[in-house]
């Protein structure tokens, strides 16, 4: 799941070159900050399919987390 | 007196007001004060970490930086994006901390994970280092709004002092609770506002975002683009990097992680932020309908640019609600950091390095003396003014990145980080960011055989690169010391 985390790095961040043009514009923005606008997006459905699947998300209530394992 | 300042003044007047009845039915010891008991619940937590994202900072600092430089902006953007996929990781870790060992501030979070407590007072001068450029920058904006929000009725200088002398005197008397109540007031204020001006700002101008953009990249070929110097690609992703990696490492956000009731409430959050972080395109939006319409702002001036636009887009009374608006957002962060600030000098400086005998009421007292103290020096910085307001936040989140190797290696089982190492890692990193800064050194000038696609790379991660590199080195030299303690301590 921390590999999980690294996809929206790696998609911002190494993407941003190849796109560092404003045309075409998506959506009417500019393709850069179309870009940018569109992996907020996927980071949130990311980091979501990330909260539903942690572990430490599911323990019991009642159930304190930090003493579950974890990893 | 026109109708624009009236209002800014009456909302002067209600945010002191507000300020000044939150104190009402509690007694304000050091707990209280600063932290505001620990009992805020779920809903102001996230009020207190979103109340990153919508400071004077993105309101003027933001369009200003999209007018002054375009698409360099887009790494607000970014950087709030992967800092919270950062912290889904780190903020439960420090949450758990905080609370096994029943912590106040980021300095002891220090103190404890590396048992030193000249590590403590080293980052709590440089924490406290780093936010006064953050209050600055908070004064100026508010200085800039209001004068040209009153069109001149106000000066730029009599504003700073009346915003300074609310905020000051709030937060002596109510702590952090002064600025919650002002917080949810200013949160709901700014999200209309901001809402609002990018959508019918473009509309207005242009007849739509679309046809903005297209207005803008035929006036301007390349604006909306990385340019190949200056705030490059290389730029923006070493910005957005470290920017990610610092947003946390801010002492008054970091201690906010400390107000939630379990961890999984600051995992929520920080999936959540992305979605809330996205209101930002409606800042840069009005920032880029600012370009043709207020041409010719130059240097620092770039941060004038929203707001001039509605000086001239809409009527008094109206400039006057949005100049409100940025009143209210310059003095909530405001007096969280001064809080944040104030807190750390008599707690992690005074009680840690003078005076251990110091009684919580000292401590308190000497905290809220310390507030006019820390507001006379950012008021006097705000009105020699020269730096934008980006460029003050990028300095500031230069300083505090550098806590970041320390915070992270202290959660992995074995820490390869000793004290030493850490304490000369942030030494090294923050004075390298400190002396680059002052004498306005770029990468390019100190390294010339970069190759050319490097030399805009951020000074701060350079900067972390060589706090890693010290930190590794020094810790290299101090570890086998340790490892032989705890070998005889555990009898192996």
């Amino acid at each position: 799941m921390l590999l999980g985390s690294a996809v929206p790095f790696l998609g911002m961040l190494g993407g941003i070159g190849f796109v560092n043009h404003a045309a075409p514009f998506v959506l009417g923005l500019p393709l850069p900050l179309a870009w940018i606008t569109i992996w907020v997006v996927l980071t949130f459905a990311v980091m979501a399919a990330i909260y539903a699947l942690d572990p430490a998300n599911r323990a019991a209530p009642g159930v304190d987390p930090s003493s579950a394992p974890r990893q | 007196m026109s109708v624009a300042l009236l209002i800014i003044l009456l909302a002067a007047a209600c945010a002191l007001l507000l300020g000044l009845a939150a104190r009402r039915g509690h007694d304000m010891d050091l707990e209280q004060w600063s932290v505001g008991g620990r009992s805020f619940g779920t809903m102001f937590v996230f009020l207190l970490l979103a109340g990153e994202i919508y400071t004077i900072f993105s309101f003027l600092g933001a369009s200003g930086f999209i007018y002054g430089h375009g698409a360099g902006a887009y790494y607000i953007l970014a950087y709030l994006t992967l800092n919270q996929v950062i912290g889904y990781w780190l903020l439960p870790l420090v949450w758990r901390t905080a609370r096994r060992e029943h912590l106040v501030s980021q300095p002891q979070f220090f103190v404890r994970q590396y048992g030193s407590p000249a590590l403590g007072i080293l980052v709590a001068v440089i924490a406290v280092a780093a936010m006064i450029p953050y209050v600055v920058l908070q004064f100026t904006g508010l200085g800039i709004i209001v004068s040209i929000a009153s069109d001149g009725a106000m000066s730029r200088a009599e504003a700073v002092w009346l915003g300074a002398a609310i905020v000051t005197t709030y937060v002596m008397i109510s702590g952090l609770r002064g600025a919650a109540w002002n917080a949810v007031i200013k949160d709901v204020m700014i999200l209309v506002t901001v809402v609002f001006l990018g959508t019918y700002l473009p509309v207005h101008y242009y007849g739509g975002i679309a046809r903005m953009f297209r207005a803008i990249d035929h006036a301007k070929p390349g604006f909306l683009a990385f340019p190949t110097h200056g705030n490059s690609v290389i730029w923006f992703q070493t910005t957005v990097l470290l920017n990610a990696m610092g947003g946390f490492m801010w002492p008054h956000v970091f201690s906010s992680t400390f107000t939630a009731r379990g961890e999984r409430i600051l995992r929520r959050n920080t999936v959540i932020m992305p979605l809330y972080s996205l209101m930002l395109l409606f800042v840069f939006f009005a920032g880029f309908a600012a370009i043709l319409q207020v041409p010719g702002l130059q240097g620092a001036s770039i941060d004038l640019a929203l707001i001039k636009l509605c000086a001239q887009t809409f009527p008094p009374w109206f400039v006057g609600v949005i100049g409100a608006t940025g009143l209210l957002t310059a003095l909530v962060p405001g007096a969280v950091l001064l809080t944040a600030a104030a807190t750390m000098l008599a707690n992690d400086l005074y009680r840690a390095g003078v005076s251990p005998a110091a009684s919580n009421a000292a401590v308190t007292r000497l905290a809220r003396a310390l507030v006019p103290a820390i507001a006379a020096v950012a008021v006097f910085f705000a009105l020699r003014g020269g730096a934008t307001i980006v460029a003050m936040l990028l300095m500031g989140y230069n300083l505090v990145t550098q806590f970041f190797p320390a915070v992270v290696f202290s959660f992995t089982r074995r820490n390869p980080v000793t004290s030493q190492g850490a304490f000369c890692g942030i030494l090294g990193g923050t004075a390298a960011v400190t002396a680059l800064t002052l004498t306005n050194t770029s990468l390019a000038e100190m390294l010339p055989f970069l190759p050319a696609s490097l030399r805009d790379m951020n000074i701060g991660l350079a900067a972390l690169i060589l706090n890693g590199a010290v930190t590794a080195i020094v810790s290299a030299a101090t570890r086998p010391r340790l490892a032989a303690q705890e070998a005889d301590g555990m009898g192996v």
